[in-house]
């Protein structure tokens, strides 16, 4: 604590330091740093589902003051409560939003008195650009709808601009700062959020003290702290191939802990009953298979065609909770559910049609679907890449895919340990994308983000830089 | 490239950026203005007290969202958007007028919102009237005791011709378009500085 004392009174004299001083004072400690960063997200995480929301108040006021000082705080809380569900107390702006937001506050103040290069590449300038052009194309006087839309529209923008700004602090921060324990806190918190999903869903625990992690909408399928089953099996399938695609890399005295978190997060991706989740995953092992050889590669696809032909009826069975396959009622449902995915799928393309060039609106999909949907309840896509065609049209469209495509190849020519993992993650997202809004929810999004960030970023195995002493 | 080496780079090809946006935008405007102008124009329908014996029981309330939905389905198909052509003298097909046309009911009210979008403010709220009226007409239930029959539906709101276009949208057209180019001339001044600043190392890839 006196380090951290002693850290904050000199970066509250940064302004006597100067800018050299105030990078110094981020870059000291670096251990301690993230060891705070996971202690104030563990205790904010256990007020949060004690539901005690003044104390989660101050505990991420705290954080985000620290991060200002010491930015590897606000990285280390983040990548430990990225995957949890947001409490009310917040709304309308996030924790993630408030402790990003800090944190790359934190960046920016160390930036004048950081004696390295920063690199701006093309595919970066883009990728802010379209986080701007989103942001720009919310406001409704541009967009010309109903003021009412545009705090959703705003809060889903918002979403994209922190994906974005967790990747950009991220890769800034780990010039300085080590990977390998930040992955570590993040398959931590990814961890921790399976086994939220797992407890009540095996009626394990006294889970009344734990409600406020999770989703108070509890179904027959295993969800935890999502929305719904299927966003906890997209988290849980990218935890669990960022665990896989880690393996190899992990010193063998971590493996076992390694395994648990696998353990977890294969469960977690299981019990979902998600089957986009389970199609991501074998993408993402699949290719990380095919990283390794191509023979592999083709075992992994014959096993994984045999289990899905195999244990498909028994998928069906146990999602279903216990009703007959055959039931007409269950075929009924299930055919109608599917009935309401086409409808919004051909809803997003009836949408772009009406303006193809630049889309109707960044996050307006949900409020212009309607008269293509019929009755369906399903007023939003449930694919990434139809709501971006449809909001955002050839515009957006080719600026997102011009991006994904920079980052593919950066990603492929990467010799940094996590490319594996990172190719892997990033495959399983894209199949993924194709069931879910995964670009507006950072909850899932943001291991991806860091993973990326410090595939691409991050100095492969470089020692922890020492305080400059001076 | 460094940051700095970046923004020595904006400020370098700042007439450039700012002309390319101008321009941009300028066509934009341009574009979007010449553009044939639409208007949209709504009428409103609720399911009456038709249903129920006297209209205010539960059984009513319940069957009007899902009656309304019949009403909407009903309206799409061909014999009806035919009588809507004939009431409303219109030069289209049935098949092309759907694409102006939109008829919506949900499940949590009674009510039926007819949406057509035409060049001419006239035509449009012309035939959102006569879908209503088309749709009233065919609601009515014969009596059974010899009185007048009842309709199941009643307009509560005739569309009025709008005056404002609903489309094409210049200032977001014009506002976009402008962003964008902003985008796309920063992307190519930032290639352009990668490659002479950094010869040997393609684009995207970590320096240092």
């Amino acid at each position: 604590m006196s380090l951290l004392q002693g850290d904050l009174a000199e970066g509250v004299g940064g302004l006597r330091l100067g800018w050299a001083g105030a990078y110094r004072v981020a870059n000291r400690n670096v251990g301690t740093q993230l060891a705070v960063g996971v202690v104030l997200g563990l205790l904010y995480l256990a007020v949060v589902a004690l539901s005690i929301g003044q104390a989660a108040f101050l505990l991420i006021a705290a954080a985000a003051a620290i991060a200002l000082v010491w930015p590897g705080v606000g990285l280390a809380t983040l990548a430990l409560i990225l995957p949890m569900r947001e409490p009310d107390l917040f709304q309308p702006l996030y924790v993630v939003s408030i402790v990003l937001g800090s944190t790359a506050f934190g960046c920016l103040l160390r930036l004048p008195g950081d004696p390295h290069e920063l690199p701006v590449r093309p595919a970066i300038v883009l990728a802010v650009g379209y986080a701007v052009y989103t942001v720009i194309s919310v406001v409704p006087t541009v967009s010309g709808y109903p003021v009412a839309w545009a705090p959703t529209a705003a809060l889903e923008a918002l979403r994209i601009v922190s994906g974005l700004g967790i990747f950009l602090v991220a890769g800034y921060l780990f010039r300085s700062i080590p990977w390998r324990p930040v992955i570590a806190i993040a398959l931590l918190g990814a961890s921790l959020a399976a086994v939220l999903a797992l407890l009540p869903f095996w009626h394990i625990g006294p889970l009344g003290s734990l409600a406020g992690l999770l989703n108070p909408q509890a179904t027959d399928r295993a969800s935890g702290g999502f929305s719904n089953a299927n966003y906890l099996g997209f988290l849980a399938a990218q935890g669990a191939l960022l665990a896989l695609g880690c393996w190899r890399i992990t010193p063998s005295r971590y493996r076992p802990l390694l395994a648990v978190a696998l353990a977890s997060l294969v469960t977690a991706t299981v019990v979902s009953f998600s089957r986009s989740a389970y199609i991501g995953t074998v993408v993402g092992v699949l290719v990380l298979a095919l990283l390794r050889s191509r023979r592999i590669a083709l075992v992994v696809a014959i096993v994984a065609a045999i289990l899905a032909v195999v244990l498909y009826p028994t998928f069906l069975e146990a999602r279903l909770a216990g009703n007959e396959v055959l039931d007409p009622s269950v075929i009924a449902a299930r055919a109608q559910s599917e009935n309401w995915r086409s409808l919004a799928f051909a809803a997003g393309i009836s949408i772009f049609l009406t303006e193809p060039i630049f889309g109707v609106g960044y996050g307006v999909f949900q409020h212009l679907s309607p008269p293509y949907i019929g009755a369906s309840p399903a007023t939003f896509s449930h694919d990434a890449y139809v709501q971006i065609l449809a909001e955002q049209g050839l515009v957006g469209v080719l600026m997102v895919a011009t991006v994904l495509v920079s980052l593919a190849v950066s990603l492929v020519r990467s010799s940094h340990p996590l490319r594996s993992a990172g190719i892997a993650m990033g495959c399983g997202y894209l199949v993924q994308s194709f069931f879910i809004n995964s670009t507006t929810s950072i909850q899932i999004s943001g291991l991806l983000c860091l993973t990326l960030a410090a595939a691409l970023s991050a100095i492969p195995d470089r020692p922890v830089e020492r305080a400059e002493e001076t | 490239m460094e940051l700095r080496v970046f923004l020595r780079e904006v400020w370098r090809y700042l007439f450039f950026i700012t002309g390319a946006v101008l321009l941009v935008a300028v066509l934009a405007f341009f574009v979007s203005n010449a553009t044939a102008k639409t208007y949209t124009a709504e009428s409103r329908l609720v399911v009456t007290a038709g249903l129920g014996t006297d209209g205010t029981g539960t059984d009513t309330v319940l069957a009007a969202p899902r009656v309304g939905q019949t009403y909407a389905v009903l309206a799409t198909t061909m014999p009806v958007l035919q009588k809507v052509i004939d009431r409303a003298g219109l030069s289209y097909d049935p098949v092309e007028l759907l694409r102006h046309l939109n008829v919506t009911a949900n499940l949590d009210t009674p009510f039926l919102v007819v949406t057509m979008i035409d060049k001419d403010p006239a035509v449009a709220a012309a035939t959102a009237n006569a879908l209503g009226d088309v749709l009233v007409e065919m609601s009515t239930v014969a009596s059974t005791d010899g009185t007048a029959g009842r309709d199941l539906l009643a307009v509560v709101e005739a569309a009025s011709v709008p005056t404002d276009p609903s489309g094409p949208r210049v200032l977001f057209n014009t506002v976009l378009a402008a962003a964008a180019a902003l985008v796309i001339a920063l992307v190519i001044v930032a290639l352009v500085a990668t490659l002479r600043h950094d010869p040997a190392q393609p684009s995207g890839v970590r320096v240092g």
